[in-house]
């Protein structure tokens, strides 16, 4: 008993420095936040100590419909960028999954290699990159003019502002969010489990099913979430691919508190998404694991 | 599980050759012109050093492994068109590989389940199995529960679930204590008997080979160096290789004095040895093998006979039930030699007569290798 009180208190020390910074700058601001959904706004930004629940009704649907009025647009908004962001995951997994198999049978040299390749557009910054592929994909971009030039296409195609550059920008700034998870799972999968698998009888293709699908899943869990939250408040991209065309939650939000100065409805989208995100996460992470004991 | 009539030449390995490029360019013989037939009850072992084609030899029949030439027939049908998951073989992996997304009785049924076996006859069978190899009742645990004799158990099960026709082994008892694993060595051998199928067998313990099998491959550098019995391999090695590999002995080498049809004298160098062997022929040079144990001490009472070595002790040391005596001739020679310990105590320094019966001493054979020619 005595050790295990020892024990405890030097977790607690041990985490500590942890909680602190957490509640300092992640719990805080939540509440700030959470806090302000609920007051009135303010005439220039900024909030007037009044409870006032009409923001959470211009997106639900219990608009005072004086000052503020119901507008179905939100949701939509929200719903579409969840499918822009569930979209980005699966072209993500579909990518780094293979990726992922080819790297880990590599010689060891060549694997860190094309790791740091992986990782390497870290190195600069978002915006950088983004200014890149809007250099390759506006209509005089090079995409174009390649397509152009081979006589493919007759006309410079609308490559930009449209959901599809969306994606091609999120999927481009979020592969390796996919990737390190995935790839860590692949590479701890032991090629004796794939042997045994087929020494049984197993076909390729049952063995993926039975075998290495099951034991993969976690990297793939978790690259999954690590791709759809950030994709799924994500400004940046829609705003410069998107343009007015591609709105997304992200932007909405943005717009709130840079542009309407509306503190209170933007923190109120906020904690929308933010329930939402909770809400679909631990949906997803339930379904999985009923499988995961299922099998 | 009916058992049939044994098929002498059920497996039939041809002329076959492996190698692998290494990264410093060069290029290893893993197998280097393997020839084998192997009866469908058989208890074979391959036993050899590190690194001489066991593995390869395994994963080859199992289909995790191609042949550079040769040919390897199962039942009279060739194996090597057919990818692993169709082959009639079965495999116990020396760390097991359970699966650790599945339980004991999903591990144990997964050849039946993804052979579409009905869910009852399934659980029979996963049942049947598992107790077959003493391991019953743990169908729902996980195999990080299980300790290593029983993960063992459970791989076993496993491989024998689907009815193979040859079982390999690569192995598999390498990680167990000394206790368990002579209880397992026994288990094994008697599940064999009673599956009636054949075993092919991997280990470096030569004790082991020794205890389990019908018959034992020596390899080494990719070549067989002998093929036989344990008996034949222990009382008539083939070659040097064989003789130093398996079990303590003594080797010397000599020439042939005298030879008659009865008996052979031979020169040590010192000492004289006489040797039942017709084949000598005088002046021959040669190579004589004596294990420890042929070897015995004659008490004071007994009339001496010119049947022995004289040797000094240089230490004894208890092995249990034995005595092993490590000595040295007048010659600079060193002869060990195994002595039951309940002897009169023995000093070192001592001088001692270590009395040998003629027929005790085998010839080994100059050639450098044998390799069975079919
Ligand atoms: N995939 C491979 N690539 C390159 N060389 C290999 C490969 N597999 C085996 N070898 C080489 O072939 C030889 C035989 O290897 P093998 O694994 O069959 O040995 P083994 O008899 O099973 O040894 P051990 O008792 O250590 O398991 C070794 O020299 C090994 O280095
Ligand atoms: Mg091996």
């Amino acid at each position: 008993m005595r050790s295990f009180n020892g024990q405890q208190k030097q977790l607690l020390v041990l985490l500590t420095p942890a909680t602190l910074f957490l509640s300092v700058f992640f719990l805080g601001p939540l509440l700030i936040m959470a806090v302000s959904s609920f007051l009135e706004p303010g005439l220039y930004g900024g909030v007037e100590w009044s409870f006032y629940p009409w923001s959470y009704g211009r997106v639900l649907g219990w608009a005072d419909g004086f000052y503020e009025e119901f507008d179905i647009v939100y949701l939509e908004i929200l719903l579409r960028s969840a499918g822009l962001a569930l979209a980005t995951v699966a072209v993500t997994l579909l990518l780094c999954y293979p990726v992922a198999f080819w790297i880990s049978r590599m010689p060891s040299r060549w694997k860190s290699f094309c790791i740091f390749m992986i990782a390497l557009p870290f190195f600069s910054s978002m915006i950088i990159r983004l200014y890149a592929w809007i250099l390759i994909l506006r209509d005089s971009g090079f995409a174009n003019q390649i397509l152009l030039s081979l006589g493919i296409i007759a006309e410079p195609l609308d490559l930009m502002y449209s959901g599809t550059a969306v994606i091609l920008g999120m999927v481009y700034i979020f592969v390796p969010f996919m990737f390190l998870p995935v790839y860590s799972s692949v590479e701890n999968l032991d090629p004796k489990l794939i042997k045994a698998s087929q020494d049984l009888g197993a076909t390729p293709f049952t063995t993926f099913r039975r075998v290495i699908f099951p034991m993969t899943l976690p990297g793939v869990i978790a690259g999954s979430i690590l791709v759809f939250i950030p994709a799924l408040g994500n400004f940046v991209v829609p705003s410069m691919l998107g343009g007015a065309k591609v709105v997304m939650i992200g932007n909405l939000v943005e717009q709130q508190f840079l542009a309407s100065r509306n503190w209170p409805f933007g923190a109120t989208l906020s904690m929308i998404m933010i329930l939402f995100m909770l809400l679909v996460v631990s949906f997803y992470l339930l379904k999985v694991m009923k499988k995961q004991h299922a099998a | 599980m009916a058992v049939s009539d044994p098929t002498p030449d059920f497996l039939k390995i041809k002329n076959a050759f492996r190698h692998f490029a290494t990264p410093e360019g060069g290029s290893v013989r893993a197998l280097d012109g393997i020839n084998l037939n192997v009866a469908s009850n058989e208890f074979i072992t391959l036993l050899g050093p590190s690194g001489c084609g066991k593995t390869t030899l395994l994963n080859i029949i199992a289909g995790f492994e191609r042949l550079d030439s040769g040919s390897i027939l199962l039942g009279g049908s060739s194996l090597l068109e057919l990818p692993a998951h169709q082959r009639p073989v079965n495999t116990v992996f020396q760390s097991y590989a359970l699966f650790p997304h599945l339980n004991i009785g999903d591990n144990v049924g997964y050849g039946l389940d993804v052979a579409g076996v009905a869910k009852k006859e399934r659980n029979r069978r996963v049942s049947e199995a598992l107790e077959m190899v003493g391991l019953s009742g743990v169908e729902k645990r996980r195999p990080s529960q299980l300790s290593g004799g029983q993960q063992q158990r459970v791989a076993l099960a496993r491989a024998i679930i689907n009815r193979p026709k040859m079982l390999l082994l690569d192995e598999p008892l390498s990680a167990l204590d000394r206790n368990l694993r002579s209880k397992m060595q026994i288990e094994l051998k008697n599940l064999q008997s009673e599956l009636g199928i054949c075993f092919l067998f991997v280990t470096h313990d030569q004790e082991e080979a020794l205890t389990m099998s019908d018959r034992i491959v020596v390899l080494n550098g990719g070549k067989i160096e002998q093929l036989g019995t344990p008996d034949e391999i222990y009382h008539r090695p083939a070659s040097r290789f064989v003789t130093e590999f398996i079990g303590e002995s003594n080797i010397f080498s000599g020439r042939v004095l005298e030879s008659t049809p009865e008996f052979s004298r031979v020169d040590l160098g010192g000492a004289e040895v006489i040797c039942n062997n017709p084949t000598l022929s005088a002046g021959e040079q040669v190579s004589l093998l004596i294990r420890p144990e042929h070897f015995h001490l004659k008490a004071a009472d007994e009339p001496s006979s010119s049947r022995g070595l004289t040797a000094v002790l240089e230490q004894s040391v208890f092995i249990g039930r034995d005595h092993q005596l490590h000595c040295r001739m007048g010659n600079g020679q060193e002869v060990s030699a195994l002595i039951r310990s309940s002897f009169k105590a023995l000093q070192a320094g001592q001088p001692l007569t270590l009395e040998y019966d003629p027929a005790a001493w085998h010839v080994i054979p100059e050639r450098e290798r044998v390799n069975e020619v079919i």
